[in-house]
């Protein structure tokens, strides 16, 4: 049982950070980007492509293919946060996953179907075991990096100027422009900052995984549904959600095997949901101004 | 008087151009191809397709079937079972196919299949699948989805899995076989033919474990496999969710033999896995050996592999039984037209009596009047991943 807690444990911190991305553009803009799936898949393919075809060491891979992920959200954001959000959230919303299946279909077209292996920034060395997992460099280094980004993503939202920006923005966008913040600029911060966590979680994800067009699909999903479970208007509670999120599916899995485990932890989503609509911790605005 | 006649000459020289045009127009036998060309599944698709173009081809550049050039006429379905049929009816009524090849995935060969048989025109599946297509009872036995006008060139899934269990238990010494399989139709046709030959065999799975296809990490699935004290596992699903698989093994420092099915075959278990799958057993009826003794085979996978090396074939990954399934199938087909003429229902006929013929792998196809899977009669083949080769055990 302590292998499947350890691995549910690394698969929760990588559902953290997908859940800490969604949370990030949500409480600043109130849109849900559906695209973070996808922006995870780009993040990892533009990786792979620039370290096994173009021979570039992989930390300069790594750097062109966050920069790539962070410019492709920032044309989400300006097609999202146009007029249309002001419209109706649902047509932004609609805009995000139009560009997710758009960057799936372009990601085929590039790179094709097959899928390959992905190499570890840290290696794979065997560390000790656990039972009887082998426990490696590149799950000590996941624990680290996703506990130093967790921290430092919760340091900026709630101690630094940026982050009470940020929270400012979410309150309320035109009222942050009478006092002078630069609400565009926020609002570029926040997206900026999601696409950087979608990098860092595809180059978790990947050297297990492996990298193909359709690595995003349901670490976004399941990501998205860490970050309801925790409540979406919550940084921290994001973080918890993707936590228990990827316990209790792997805790599930070992108890009640494959077949039923999916069904489980959604069961299970749904009866919190029903009690706590905004989810563990999550808050409604009307809670907020209470 | 003079103007009308040389008139009259005009015309009539008109009529004939347009007639030889019309007749050298029509100097071509159109083939039909209805395949998954885009979407997570294109692999699939576009290995059949290159697998025909390759054989066309060649048919065409020694002159074409009795003077004729052969066109495929390749639709991209894009899994979508009413887009594929719709797609096939269109080849079929309009652009009048002489023969049809339905789609590597059962459900668009399902929704194709009614197509070709009320049309008349012969369907000729190409890739192993599932029973439903064509079961393998023979013509007859499900009226609605197996008839006259459908044959199989690949193994049945229930085929495969009786090989797939007997391996296992005889040849992998396995007393305690675990099964594992995806959550996709495929993986449970697997499962369900699975436990039937598991059944007929007098073996029990220890454990069964069915997984998410895009599982990250099938920790908890493999531990609970542990706990079963298993000493071979077989798993029903496709190369990616294969690899993954075998990946979270090594992690788990298990040493028991990985017995894959003939579909993670596919590039992606190779290239996915760590070293390349190294170890992994996999069994087809097809000689699926990347180090093919029979020189003309030879010839053909180093010709693929130079062909398509863009998409991802290079010497050590040229492993493509579904492209040569495909690949047989259109030169098959070119027989029976070369001896019968393209008219669908000669063309049916010439099906059931060309006699057995020996495809580019090695494997003889054998149709009858009664038995329209043309693999029945291959047994299942254990092969081994070597250094990213499939090499043959012997």
């Amino acid at each position: 049982m302590i292998e499947s807690l350890f691995a549910g444990l690394l698969t929760g911190g990588i559902y953290a950070l997908v859940a800490l991305a969604y949370s990030i553009i949500y409480t600043t803009t109130r849109v849900v980007n559906f695209a973070i799936g996808e922006l995870i898949m780009i993040a990892a393919m533009v990786t792979f492509t620039g370290s096994a075809l173009w021979g570039l060491p992989l930390i300069s891979a790594l750097v062109i293919g966050c920069a790539i992920t962070v410019l492709i959200n920032l044309v989400i954001k300006a097609a999202a946060l146009s007029r249309l959000q002001k419209l109706d959230p649902i047509t932004a919303l609609l805009v995000t996953l139009s560009f997710g299946l758009l960057l799936v279909t372009g990601g085929q077209l590039v790179w094709g179907t097959a899928g390959a292996s992905f190499p570890s920034i840290f290696g794979k060395i065997p560390l000790f075991n656990l039972g009887s997992l082998i426990v490696t460099t590149q799950d000590i280094v996941t624990i680290i990096i996703v506990g130093v980004i967790l921290f430092v993503v919760d340091l900026i939202q709630h101690r630094a100027i940026l982050g009470k920006s940020m929270q400012a923005a979410a309150e309320d966008q035109e009222a942050c422009g009478v006092v002078g913040i630069n609400i565009g600029w926020i609002n570029a911060v926040a997206f900026n900052m999601a696409a950087i966590l979608c990098t860092i979680a595809a180059v978790l994800i990947a050297p297990i995984a492996g990298a193909n067009v359709r690595i995003g699909t349901m670490v976004g999903l399941k990501g998205f549904a860490a970050g309801i479970l925790g409540g979406l208007t919550n940084g921290r509670s994001a973080i918890v959600g993707g936590l228990i999120f990827g316990v209790a599916e792997s805790l599930s899995g070992y108890f009640f095997g494959g077949e039923s485990k999916e069904s489980i932890i959604f069961v299970v989503l749904m009866i919190i949901l029903a009690i706590r609509p905004t989810g563990l911790w999550g808050e409604t605005r009307w809670q907020r101004e209470a | 008087m003079e103007e009308t006649f040389k008139g009259k000459i005009i015309v009539f020289a008109v009529a004939c151009c347009v007639l030889l045009l019309a007749g050298i127009a029509k100097a071509e036998i159109k083939v039909g191809l209805g395949n998954v060309m885009s979407g997570p599944f294109a692999a699939w698709g576009l290995d059949a397709k290159a697998g025909m173009d390759m054989a066309i081809e060649e048919i065409n550049a020694q002159g074409g079937i009795n003077g004729e050039k052969v066109v495929l006429l390749a639709r991209d379905d894009a899994l979508d079972t009413t887009k594929a049929a719709l797609q096939a009816e269109e080849l079929i009524y309009k652009e009048k196919v002489v023969a049809y090849f339905p789609s590597t995935i059962t459900g668009s060969a399902k929704a194709t299949g009614p197509v070709c048989i009320k049309a008349g025109v012969p369907a000729l599946l190409g890739a192993q699948q599932s029973d439903v297509t064509c079961p393998l009872t023979g013509v007859g036995d499900k009226p609605e989805l197996c008839s006259p006008w459908v044959f199989r060139f690949g193994a049945t899934v229930s085929q495969q899995a009786d090989g797939l269990v007997k391996i296992a238990r005889d040849r992998l010494k396995g007393k305690r076989i675990a099964l594992m399989h995806d959550n996709i139709g495929y993986g449970l046709e697997w499962k369900e033919d699975l436990t039937k030959a598991a059944a007929n065999n007098k073996v029990q799975f220890v454990a069964s474990e069915m997984f998410p296809l895009m599982e990250l990490d099938h920790t908890p699935s493999l531990t609970r496999v542990i706990n079963a004290n298993a000493d071979v596992i077989v798993v029903g699903t496709l190369g990616a969710p294969a690899a993954r698989i075998y990946n979270t093994m090594r992690k788990l420092g298990m040493k028991q033999p990985l017995l894959l099915c003939e579909a993670a075959i596919e590039l992606a278990f190779r290239t996915t896995a760590v070293d390349m799958g190294e170890g992994a057993y996999i069994t087809s009826p097809q000689n699926s050996s990347s180090v093919p003794k029979d020189p003309k085979f030879a010839e053909f996978t180093r010709s693929w592999s130079a062909k398509y090396k863009n998409i991802g074939y290079t010497d050590v990954l040229t492993t493509i039984p579904t492209a040569f399934q495909y690949y047989d199938a259109m030169h098959y087909l070119a027989l029976v037209i070369k001896q019968h003429g393209k008219d669908p229902k000669k063309i049916r006929d010439g099906m059931e009596t060309l006699g057995p013929y020996k495809g580019i792998s090695g494997v003889t196809y054998i149709f009858s009047k009664n038995n329209h899977n043309a693999s029945s009669h291959l047994p299942s083949q254990l092969f081994r991943f070597q250094k990213g080769k499939v090499m043959p055990v012997e």
